[in-house]
């Protein structure tokens, strides 16, 4: 109004009210962020957001006794393996059950569907069997293997209504010059399949990156621990036999905000990924 | 032979869902039917001697045991709290950033962030607030002089479960505003324009134009935000673990905790069978109650 800008009652209303629960919704994250730069020991003192004096020195004792290179690379090993085994298995899947025929492939297709209600929680007994059976414990295919099972239904899904959008002319000319099936996926098929593709990497990437709960069943070793497990266990890795919640918070910093940079540089997909997800899973 | 040839070209596709298949019936859908056997036996996953029980898991589940009685109360509180109150807020939210204002995206952002977190790091974050010396929430009601109201938040019969809904709802407001707002940006302008000739504004427009329009989605986020709530684990683990006394138990948690604490999977499978059946059962009456309405966006 001070620049002269027309506004009215109902606006300004409308921006209070996001105003006030936009705040709360940021307020713990305050918090977390505001703890993680408190001197160690200070945040049972000082109750406020403002830090008394800034301590960066808690990134590093952090850095150091999580081992966060370690854990990041673990991450990252069982998430890309997981993201790119979903991507290959989903839609050479999605795009046979697009494009060709066989027996019952509609039930078959059923079978994938019926798993988008299937949550790890729910099958954490059955995983951790079929993972003693095949002896994988304490490797990273005892996680890759139910991320990429527990993926493979919704990545189908939305491959598949993907695949069926494709004009299948592209396919006919193709098939005239001798093409095979597997050649038309692989080279014609995929390329186009890109965007979709990305709404899979990143929606089922953030869910593997994020999850703690296999690698806390499925692995012992501290070698193999990824970020959240490595939050989880940081408690009794301090000298003393616990940590300072300043330097939990400071590893709760650094494990954050690369993934909020990830997401505001991906916002687009990401929003285009969840609702896809929510609309028809 | 010219057969068998004609037969594999014509079932060709099937090659390629081969691979697909068979991870996914590896680690899905053939340990669950171990677990369905297993649930006969009591073993505790180890050793080799099981010995055989029949339904006795399951009548003393139904009938004796009274944690799982207190799981799946929760399950039942955490279900009708979160879906009541994140379809309303959810959609009254995404119906405020739907409004042509400045600034959307960075509210947008403001909600979302936490659906991009880890469950661990929400975990520790609201663990912090609600510790109950140092902790921000009983610090700050104690400021403003409401030192009756302050609780030790995550040690309370009365109270855990409900703080650890809390926290789910603050961890999933953003994706239901996010999905609500996609589906209400695909509502033509001109419904709306219609509504306003016909002398409709603000609440009606939306009661009478968007909340219908929208309603495949909002069931479409019933059926998720539902499993979700039937499979709540990570909160509860983070949080309380299910304490004080099972207090804060859910169905998941109360899996893990025979299963990897006490040893006791025999009786752990026979759970995870049932928490599955009430999956497909939720899924099934869903799905019929959408049944010939095509979900659009």
């Amino acid at each position: 109004m001070v620049f002269g800008v027309k506004v009215s009652r109902k606006s300004v209303l409308t921006h209070a009210a996001l105003l006030f629960f936009a705040f709360i919704m940021i307020f713990p994250w305050l918090i977390a962020l505001s703890t993680g730069l408190k001197a160690p020991g200070e945040s049972a003192l000082n109750r406020g957001l403002i830090p008394w004096e800034i301590s960066f020195g808690n990134f590093v004792k952090a850095w150091v006794i999580a081992d966060v290179p370690l854990l990041a690379l673990n991450s990252f090993v069982v998430t890309a393996a997981s993201v790119v085994a979903i991507l290959f298995l989903a839609s050479l899947a999605a795009y046979g059950f697009a494009r060709l025929d066989f027996a019952f492939k509609e039930p078959f297709y059923l079978l994938f569907l019926a798993g988008l209600m299937l949550q790890a929680a729910a099958i954490m007994v059955p995983l951790y069997q079929v993972n003693v059976t095949f002896k994988l414990l304490d490797t990273y295919y005892a996680m890759i293997g139910p991320y990429l099972a527990l993926g493979l239904p919704f990545a189908i899904l939305i491959l598949r209504g993907f695949f069926e959008g494709l004009p299948e002319e592209i396919e006919d000319a193709a098939l005239i010059d001798g093409a095979t099936r597997f050649t038309i996926y692989w080279r014609i098929m995929l390329p186009l399949t890109r965007p979709a593709l990305a709404t899979v990497a990143i929606f089922t990437g953030l869910g593997t990156w994020n999850d703690f709960l296999l690698p806390m069943l499925m692995t012992s070793k501290p070698g193999l621990r990824t970020m959240p497990l490595g939050l989880i266990l940081f408690e009794l890795e301090g000298s003393i036999g616990f940590v300072l919640h300043e330097y939990r918070f400071a590893l709760i910093i650094m494990m954050t905000v690369p993934l909020i940079i990830v997401f505001l540089l991906l916002q687009r997909q990401f929003m285009s990924g969840l609702t896809a997800g929510a609309i028809k899973g | 032979m010219q057969r068998v040839a004609r037969v594999a070209r014509a079932n060709g596709g099937f090659f390629f869902i081969l691979p697909g298949l068979v991870v996914y019936l590896g680690f899905i859908a053939w340990p669950i039917i171990a677990t369905l056997y297993n649930g006969f036996f009591v073993w505790d996953g180890i050793s080799p001697d099981r010995e055989f029980v029949g339904l006795d898991h399951y009548v003393r589940l139904l009938t004796k045991d009274r944690a799982f009685r207190l799981s799946i109360r929760n399950n039942v509180y955490w279900a009708i709290i979160t879906v009541i109150s994140l379809s309303i807020s959810g959609f009254l939210f995404a119906w405020l950033l739907n409004q042509r204002i400045r600034l959307r995206n960075t509210y947008r952002a403001a909600f979302f962030l936490p659906v991009t977190a880890s469950l661990v790091v929400i975990g520790y974050t609201w663990e912090f607030i609600y510790q109950p010396e140092v902790g921000m929430l009983n610090h700050t009601l104690r400021e403003f002089g409401l030192e009756n109201l302050t609780r030790i938040w995550l040690a309370d019969p009365d109270v855990t479960i409900f703080a650890i809904i809390v926290v789910s709802l603050w961890a999933s407001l953003g994706f239901w505003v996010v999905v609500f707002l996609a589906a209400l940006q695909a509502v033509p302008q001109d419904l709306y324009d219609c509504a306003a000739v016909d002398g409709a504004t603000g609440f009606r427009q939306m009661w009478h134009v968007a909340v219908p329009l929208t309603m495949g989605t909002t069931r479409a986020l019933w059926i998720l935000g539902l499993i979700r709530s039937i499979n709540a684990f990570g909160l509860v683990f983070l949080l309380s673990r299910g304490g004080p006394y099972h207090a804060s138990e859910v169905i998941a948690y109360q899996i893990y905790e025979l299963a990897f604490r006490t040893n006791h999977t025999g009786y752990a499978s026979a759970l995870s069978v049932l928490l599955l059946l009430i999956s497909a059962v939720v899924t099934i009456f869903q799905l019929l109650l959408m049944r010939g309405r095509r979900v659009r966006l």
